[in-house]
């Protein structure tokens, strides 16, 4: 008895040194947390059973949690997901394609010399939750916010509408937006984040905590977030269009993609996005799933550092390109998630062209070249990945492929994060790339091949400086048939310096119950619920 | 006995300080941080270094440290720089999870266990022993996502008795327990064979000692031999093994949780290394640290009730 006592004693003494990193728990008010007062996001809420005769509640999932959904700093594929139910903008794409589309905005026009933006807004939208009606100034203080957050905080988006000189308020309808120079892009960087319009008062109200208790003017408003478990949307029944016919919109966060697909299979999933080739090919056989692949934006490419040698010899890089069997990647690495292409567009973007000049999967050839480059017996290099999928089902067949016209590769794995940081940190010869970007040129070409962002200042790693001149004559043309010349006209010649070697562009792979109609692919990350419904 | 307490309560101190700063130093050599991680792959490095401003990365390494200790002595772990919700909230919220399934992971491996062992000993070289020494060796030796895969194609594909996603709803028993069940067997089975193999080569120990021929020369029954005479003196190798037990299933309910899609704290701690959130990362080691150590204590305890020679020392 005596030792039970001191046991007890033991525990008590422990549960003293655990409440001791306790005071937390009543948090002294602290401006950097508002979250924990104001969201109502912490109480699991009960899903109903997702077996009910009358279904107008959907199950979907998301490969990681969100980590905060505000038209100023998301960047990840799981919060644009769900952002794109909850925001609108002036105008957005259209579910399926990279059109861009009315939105908030009825109508808009354009002055003659593309620098001002005159946009029209539909009257009587309210935002969620009682903020209000969006109006002129709701646009005004919603882009100036990302432009422009005040002291030293910035907006990750701010780069997407660098273009903005001011917007200003014409009447409560109507808004213009001033451009520093003309920007054909617009229209789309508009759609993608940076246009998300927000209530000021919510923003002022939640401070940092905005981003998980988002608001906005969307088909669905968010009603609760259970960290690494789940994201719950309903409908919006004041919707300026038909409220959406699912009322209730569950994410599960399933990071693990074979769990995903059992649970499809499972019927605990009714649509779900997949990356993984195994778990397609696995669903594609099932008879009972439907299973959709559209063409998206993402292209994946094979950088070469065309600053420093062996790959700032043009021939090298041509040896490189016509060494690699694009068709064995896609096909049988892949299965099919990722499409050939021989470019650093997808069809799907703005100015796409097929005709470039095309390096067939020709070993002989290569070794031709690099003997006349002056390596007959190749070379040692080391080629960077990261280990995010798919990547690691690519690399084994790259280096199998330029070990065999004599490029000798030795693989360096990394976790993307420590990637990243290698990218834009290190000299490197070779490394891989994903490009994901809205479906405008201007987007993934400023990002990853103008010279201003050559590392450590951004992302272009084949530090690449040939085509800055049409890459911003392309960002200032506003006849689409000029603009679409100058797109091609650069892709050709991207094809003939081949900073880097195109593989494949990534489809938008969704599985889905057989009852589930309506699913349009959102071919930049978006998800988009609103067409969504069951069938009765 | 009480010095003895304050001693290792003490020792436990400077384990948990020692922990939390090797911890603090790791993740900042890591390469990638917070920036890189929340502004994602374009980020220019002009907003990655605003962004290391804000969450004040750009700061001395010194000082970086002395504000974390400060926060440590004042129980503040900060706040995570993902959801920028308060570290002690986040794993407030999973650590019930990771309790309820290592828990029920220990609780199978013992109710497994510890029959087949002791069955093992008693009729040692019998068929049944070998079945059950093979299936020991087996369930040990099979990783335990591997084993939860296979235990959800048949009970959640084929049988569909369980459910797949997520951990249940806290307070509500049967749900909790439908939504433990795979993952706790995946994490049990594998332990059952270690408390078997043990139970039974300590049991065999003991059962070839000459109070055991005592015991049956003055009467007793088979089932009074074996419990109160034979099991009780072949406990201690069997208390450290399920104690050693928690630990490992602790770390085995990292792989786990990911699997079956459970909150907890090995999904936590996971997810906050890819997101890089420092705050997470060291909160949760810390509490990892924590218990590891009061376990320890519990299974010293425990040796001091079963062999009362050692409770002088």
């Amino acid at each position: 008895m005596k030792l039970t006592l001191k046991v007890l004693s033991v525990m008590m003494a422990l549960s003293i040194v655990l409440a001791g990193c306790g005071p937390a728990a009543t948090p002294e008010p602290e401006p950097a947390e508002p979250t924990v007062e104001t969201s109502g996001v912490a109480a699991p809420t009960s899903v109903p059973p997702i077996s009910a005769p009358a279904r107008s509640d959907l199950t979907t999932r998301l490969m990681a949690d969100i980590s905060g959904i505000d038209p100023c700093n998301t960047t990840n594929v799981n919060d644009h997901y769900v952002a794109v139910n909850v925001y609108s903008g002036l105008v957005n794409f259209k579910p399926g394609t990279g059109d861009v589309v009315p939105d908030l905005a009825e109508t808009w026009e354009v002055s003659p010399d593309g620098l001002l933006w005159t946009f029209h807004l539909r009257e009587g939208v309210q935002f969620h939750k009682g903020y209000g009606e969006v109006n002129a100034e709701a646009v005004k203080y919603s882009i100036d916010r990302v432009l422009n957050p005040g002291g030293d905080k910035k907006c990750e988006n701010a780069s997407y509408i660098a273009a903005v000189e001011s917007v200003e308020v014409v009447d409560e309808y109507t808004v213009q937006i001033k451009l520093k120079y003309p920007y054909a892009a617009l229209g789309t960087s508009l759609a993608y984040r940076a246009g998300w319009i927000v209530p000021q008062r919510a923003v002022e109200e939640l401070g940092d905590g905005f981003g998980l208790n988002p608001v906005g003017t969307g088909p669905f408003i968010f009603d609760s977030w259970t960290p690494d478990d789940e994201v719950v949307l309903v409908a919006n029944e004041d919707y300026y269009g038909e409220p959406a016919k699912i009322k209730r919109v569950t994410f599960k966060v399933i990071p693990d993609e074979t769990v995903a697909s059992l649970a499809l299979e499972n019927g605990e999933l009714d649509i779900a996005i997949l990356r993984a080739a195994e778990t397609y090919e696995q669903l594609k056989a099932n008879p009972n799933l439907v299973v959709d692949a559209t063409p998206g934006t993402s292209v994946r490419v094979l950088a070469m550092n065309t600053a420093s040698p062996p790959f700032d010899d043009v021939h090298v890089r041509q040896a490189v390109a016509h060494a690699i069997n694009k068709d064995e990647i896609v096909e049988i690495a892949l299965a099919g998630t990722v499409a050939r292409t021989d470019n650093v567009f997808g069809p799907t973007t703005f100015g796409y062209t097929s005709d470039v000049r095309i390096y067939e999967y020709n070993p002989d050839k290569a070794k031709q070249l690099l003997a006349e480059a002056g390596y007959p017996d190749g070379f040692e290099v080391t080629l960077y990945f990261s280990t995010l999928s798919p990547w690691p089902d690519i690399v084994p067949i790259l280096k199998a492929n330029l070990d065999a016209v004599g490029i000798k590769v030795t693989l360096e794995g990394m976790e993307h994060a420590a990637y990243n940081a290698f990218a834009r940190n290190n000299e490197y010869q070779l490394i891989v790339q994903p490009l994901g970007r809205p479906p405008d040129p201007d987007l993934p070409l400023s990002v990853a091949y103008h010279s201003d962002l050559i590392p450590p200042a951004g992302n272009n790693l084949s530090r690449y400086d040939k085509i800055d001149d049409l890459i911003e004559a392309g960002r200032k043309e506003v006849d689409p048939e000029k603009r679409k010349a100058i797109y091609v006209q650069l892709q050709q010649q991207m094809a003939e310096d081949v900073p880097v070697v195109p593989i494949g562009f990534q489809m938008v792979i969704v599985a889905m119950q057989p009852q589930v109609k309506g699913y349009a692919a959102g071919i930049s990350n978006e998800f988009w619920l609103y067409p969504l419904y069951f069938e009765e | 006995m009480l010095s003895q307490i304050l001693r290792r309560l003490f020792i436990g101190f400077l384990t948990v300080l020692g922990v939390v700063t090797l911890v603090f130093l790791l993740v900042r050599v890591m390469p990638g941080d917070p920036a890189e991680v929340m502004l994602g792959d374009y980020a220019t490095e002009e907003s990655l270094a605003a962004l290391r401003h804000q969450l004040g990365l750009d700061k001395p390494l010194y000082s970086q440290y002395a504000d974390f200790v400060l926060g440590l002595a004042r129980g503040d772990l900060g706040c995570s720089t993902r959801s920028r919700r308060l570290v002690l909230d986040e794993i407030r919220r999973v650590l019930p999870y990771t309790i309820q399934l290592t828990g029920a992971g220990v609780l199978l491996s013992i109710l497994i266990g510890l029959p087949l062992g002791i069955f093992g000993a008693y009729r040692r070289h019998s068929i049944v022993d070998y079945a059950s020494m093979t299936l020991a060796v087996a369930g040990y030796s099979a990783p335990a996502f591997w084993l939860a895969i296979l235990l959800l194609l048949l009970f959640s594909i084929r049988l569909q008795w369980f459910p797949i996603l997520g951990g249940g709803d806290q307070g509500d028993w049967l749900s909790l327990a439908r939504h433990a069940a795979l993952p706790a067997l995946a994490l049990g089975l594998r332990q059952a064979g270690l408390v078997a193999r043990t139970t039974r080569s300590s049991m065999l120990e003991v059962l070839a000692q000459d109070y055991m021929r005592t015991a049956r020369a003055k009467g007793l029954g088979e089932s009074a031999v074996l419990g109160r005479h034979a099991l009780k003196n072949a406990a201690i190798p069997i208390v450290t093994v399920v104690g050693l037990s928690f630990g490992t299933l602790l770390g085995g309910a990292v792989a786990t949780e990911i699997v079956f899609t459970r909150p907890g704290m090995g999904r936590l701690l996971v997810d906050a290394i890819l997101a890089r959130d420092y705050p997470i990362i060291q909160g949760s080691v810390l509490v990892w640290a924590l218990i590891f150590i009061a376990i320890n204590l519990i299974v010293d305890l425990t040796y001091t009730f079963l062999e009362p020679r050692l409770r002088a020392g």
